[in-house]
């Protein structure tokens, strides 16, 4: 007698896989009905990624502007909410301190460092004044800021020792004072001592809470000495040799600036330190309420999309009671049964996962041609790959699970009661 | 040694008030090789002895020995594997899978029995030749006549190599020429050596058979050995 059998357990995938999408194709428009509640939430997992990604990036890049390897040392205390504002207004970042976090052997892997004194004042040219934000500083700033002047140049450190009547203008100031006119060489009036112009900057928008455009910029020593008469800092900023150190940094900050300051505790620490990175999680932490939002609408509708699988399910398992009876009685098991049906279910899901992920990715490329062409040019289309192995993940997921239930009770099926069903 | 051997068996459907007894104290043995039709009135109780002899059903009293083990030891699946490697079925009503084509149809139970595509696809062929089907090999039920549909039927059930086929009124939904022929099948089969248990309530159709058993109101009424007919 000729060897036909072997032990295998599982009927051939290959088979399997036909017979469940001959299935699938008989019952083609109520199959694809059935299935638009895991295309919607699998899209939905797709376009909240997508977009998600794109905000966090576009906004993070807004935010810093300045490169991840700065740190920015604040005066006060972090601020917690509206009544810490206040706080930013001490004295505790001084020439002491500024000396200090000076001190390679304090404060290791500094490549630059630059004093901040800032407040809005308003400059005057032969009868225009402006508004604007006057900063008092090094040259090491523009530096940190990599804004170098289209037109002039940037103060030496000499002149920043001399405590030079020097300015160097935003665009936006230059503009309402000049107009198309040249400012280099010119004088203006802040707080009605003269400045000569050196230098203007090109437009550059925000960098950080700055806007760049409405700087007058000042040697910071000047500033202390002939405008506002004290010797306070509002900003220390350092730049890193490395991204890789900035943990480093921020830890030697704190411990000069505590043993400075006498301060043993750090939640009276009377400064605080900023990076990029922390700027990143602040903007991430909103972004995630976000997601975490709008992901459980996507699971919701999973979860439906789910529920209405089952269904169609048990009303596949009734329908083909008959033939559940026919394949037990040409020797299909339990286990085959079983197999056969919960394959359709997930074949089922992952269909509509895949769909869903299509209209996802198309959903959310179509929004970054619109963003970028009417809100943001700067706006990037982020392909969410995570999402995809998510996608496909609970695709799956929710084949089996709600895919368990009709399938065991197509197995169950007695194979006499099946065989003699008329429908 | 008897493939098949029942003593005393009995089928007993509900419970308590609304009991009914299907069949009760049978006994028989079945030779390889045999021919054996049951035949019997409707309602006497031949498709429930059918269902348990073909596994698909378990008796209430009594036992059943196939191939000399007895049925009890067998779990759900076993039985299950057990109809898929060693018997064959051809219902009246064909029961083929209305989506499939002849030859999906035909390979069914050898999918189940993990045979790989390449030699299902000769061994399908060799049973469809064998019942004269090959000419619609990809032509699904819809679009076969009655006679046709049940010789797909036939190479489905002898497509294993099964040591026992078993029908059901194989005859029944057939005009008499299809029928006929599909005897003629089963008399071919005979003549190469396969055990055949048929069920009918025809006389005419059970005189292919060289062995007759009736049954009547759940009991075995008589056992007859050599037919006429079959005696060609």
């Amino acid at each position: 007698m000729r060897q036909v059998f072997n032990k295998n357990t599982f009927m051939l995938w290959r088979d399997l896989i036909r017979i469940t999408w001959q299935e699938l194709r008989k019952n083609g428009w109520r199959t694809f009905f059935t299935i638009l509640g895991i295309v919607i939430g699998v899209g939905s997992i797709i376009i909240v990624v997508s977009l998600g990604e794109a905000a966090e990036e576009l906004i993070v890049e807004e935010l810093s502007g300045l490169g991840s390897q700065t740190v920015l040392v604040a005066a006060g205390r972090e601020p917690k909410g509206p009544a810490d504002i206040l706080e930013l207004l001490t004295d505790t970042l001084k020439e002491r301190e500024y000396e200090a976090l000076q001190d390679s052997s304090r404060v290791r892997n500094v490549v630059a460092l630059s004093p901040i004194i800032f407040q809005p004042e308003t400059s005057e040219f032969a009868g225009e004044t402006e508004r604007g934000t006057l900063i008092g500083s090094n040259e090491e700033l523009f530096h940190i800021f990599q804004v170098y002047p289209v037109e002039g140049r940037i103060f030496s450190a000499e002149e920043t020792r001399n405590r030079a009547s020097i300015v160097v203008l935003g665009s936006k100031i230059k503009d309402e004072l000049f107009g198309p006119s040249d400012a280099v060489g010119e004088m203006i009036k802040i707080k009605g001592r003269s400045f000569r112009v050196i230098g203007v900057l090109p437009s550059v928008g925000n960098i950080t809470i700055f806007n760049v455009d409405e700087f007058m910029v000042i040697p910071y020593t000047t500033v202390q000495d002939y405008i506002i008469g004290t010797k306070y800092y509002n900003r220390i900023i350092l730049e890193a040799s490395s991204n890789k150190v900035i943990p480093l940094i921020v830890r030697d900050i704190e411990a000069t600036l505590r043993e400075l300051h006498d301060i043993t505790d750090p939640s009276k620490d009377d400064f605080f330190v900023d990076t990029q990175a922390d700027a990143a999680l602040r903007v991430q932490a909103v972004t995630d309420i976000f997601a975490t939002l709008l992901i459980a609408v996507a699971t919701i509708s999973l979860i439906v999309g789910g529920v209405g699988i089952m269904n169609i399910m048990l009303v596949s398992v009734t329908e083909r009671t008959k033939e559940i009876g026919i394949l037990k009685a040409v020797g299909a098991t339990k286990d085959t049964i079983l197999e056969q049906f919960l394959l359709e279910s997930v074949l089922i899901t992952t269909i509509g996962g895949i769909i869903g992920m299509i209209f996802g990715v198309f959903f959310s490329y179509s929004v970054s041609l619109f963003m970028q062409a009417f809100v943001n040019p700067e706006w990037k289309f982020v392909f969410p790959v995570s999402a995809v192995f998510i996608g496909v993940f609970v695709s799956v997921l929710i084949g089996v699970v709600f895919g368990i239930y009709p399938a065991r009770k197509a197995a169950r099926k007695d194979p006499i009661e099946s065989l003699w069903y008329e429908q | 040694m008897a493939i098949i051997n029942v003593s005393g068996l009995g089928k007993v459907y509900g419970k308590s008030e609304a009991q009914t007894v299907a069949i009760r104290d049978i006994s028989f043995s079945v030779e390889e090789g045999e021919f054996v039709a049951i035949v019997g009135p409707s309602g006497s109780g031949k498709s429930t002895l059918l269902h348990i002899l073909g596994f698909l059903d378990r008796p209430t009293t009594g036992s059943y020995r196939f191939e000399g083990k007895s049925m009890s030891e067998y779990s759900d699946d076993e039985c299950a594997r057990i109809r898929n490697q060693k018997m064959g079925f051809v219902f009246q009503s064909f029961n083929l899978l209305p989506r499939d084509t002849v030859e999906e149809n035909v390979a069914r139970p050898l999918l189940y029995a993990k045979v790989n595509r390449r030699e299902r696809n000769t061994i399908v062929g060799h049973a469809l030749e064998s019942v004269g089907m090959s000419h619609r090999i990809y032509h699904r039920p819809f679009e076969l006549s009655g006679g046709e549909k049940q010789r797909v039927a036939i190479a489905r059930a002898i497509v294993n190599n099964p040591r026992v086929i078993f029908a059901d009124e194989p005859t029944g939904n057939l005009d008499s020429q299809s029928g006929a022929n599909v005897m003629d099948v089963f008399q071919a089969l005979h003549t190469e050596g396969r055990t055949i248990i048929l069920i009918s309530h025809d006389r005419e159709i059970s005189k292919h058979a060289p062995r007759l058993l009736s049954i009547r109101d759940g009991l075995l009424v008589s056992d007859e050995r050599g037919n006429a007919a079959s005696v060609q």
